[in-house]
């Protein structure tokens, strides 16, 4: 029944539009402030500030392109494969910041950083959209993408 | 099916690269903001732009009270503790901080500091408070991590 439900063409648009527009929203502060995305990697004090500041660079860019193409249809399994890999490493981050017991903006949506502190929420969070990105992923359905409608 | 989906996943990435490098280059923001004001050759009216300070310096400066530390690392770090008498402006909050920007005296050095020698909030404040039309501006690079290493003057709060 699970698998029925999943592999639903609406719940398939569903997830796409949610991963599509959570991605879309969270790129678009980091990409207008670069350097404060940077600060707020190097919070989880887990890599340099040079390193930090090539990731914020492009990371943003990759949230961006795959928003877009999880919504478009368009290089949709490249995509969720990114998304996956990136919510990932994210989750290991945020898991390792806890554990550590760092009280730190988490850097997700909005690089302000008195709102959207880490914690188990924003874990279970992560897992679900991990969850949406591995039925994506596998799922077979090719409805809803724009190069049909351009057809 | 996985050999598809990693090269798409290839192909996003390589344009990703190229957009975020492009867009902070033809900005100037981000990796590209870094050489800015370390390397400025403009002229101001300010004074020079900033420079680099190291310990012994900065720690003479603090002896004689001659300068006024800025301590660049969020406001949850800088509570945890920070050089005695410094200011928070985390860089994150530099447009909303107006207040602690106006209390800066201009007839002080003033001594921007982060973590350490591998954070950037240090090199981007100075920058930033440079570019507002402050002088005198020096960048401590051994930062919170040098000073606490030498049992310096600390303190923790607000």
């Amino acid at each position: 029944m699970i698998k029925s439900i999943l592999s639903n063409r609406y719940v398939e648009l569903a997830l796409r539009l949610l991963l599509g527009l959570v991605f879309l929203f969270a790129s678009i502060d980091k990409i207008s402030n670069p350097t404060a995305y940077a600060t707020a990697i190097t919070n989880y004090k887990l890599i340099s500030g040079p390193t930090a500041m090539l990731l914020a660079t492009a990371l943003p860019w990759v949230e961006l392109l795959c928003a877009i193409a999880v919504l478009s249809g368009i290089f949709r399994q490249g995509a969720t494969l990114l998304l996956l890999l990136m919510l990932s490493v994210f989750t290991i981050a945020v898991i390792t910041g806890l554990i550590r017991g760092l009280d730190i903006s988490c850097g997700c949506f909005t690089l302000d950083p008195h709102v959207n502190r880490i914690g188990w929420q924003k874990v279970l969070e992560n897992l679900g959209l991990i969850l949406a990105s591995t039925v994506l992923f596998y799922s077979k359905h090719s409805d809803f993408v724009l190069k049909h409608y351009s057809q | 099916m996985y050999k598809h989906a990693a090269r798409e996943s290839g192909l996003i990435l390589c344009a990703a690269v190229l957009l975020g490098f492009t867009y902070t280059f033809f900005s100037g923001k981000g990796f590209f903001a870094r050489s800015r004001p370390i390397d400025s050759t403009e002229s101001s009216t300010v004074g020079p732009a900033p420079t680099p300070i190291n310990l012994p310096d900065a720690k003479a400066l603090f002896d004689t009270d001659a300068a006024v530390f800025v301590d660049a690392r969020h406001y949850f770090d800088f509570r945890r503790g920070h050089i005695k008498s410094a200011l928070n402006i985390p860089l994150s909050e530099f447009d909303s901080r107006q207040t602690s920007i106006d209390s800066l005296p201009r007839n002080k050095t003033i001594i921007v500091y982060c973590d350490g020698s591998e954070c950037n909030s240090s090199i981007e404040l100075a920058a930033k408070l440079y570019e507002i039309g402050f002088g005198g501006i020096r960048i401590f690079f051994g930062g919170w991590e040098d000073w606490i290493a030498n049992k310096f003057p600390t303190e923790s709060g607000p």
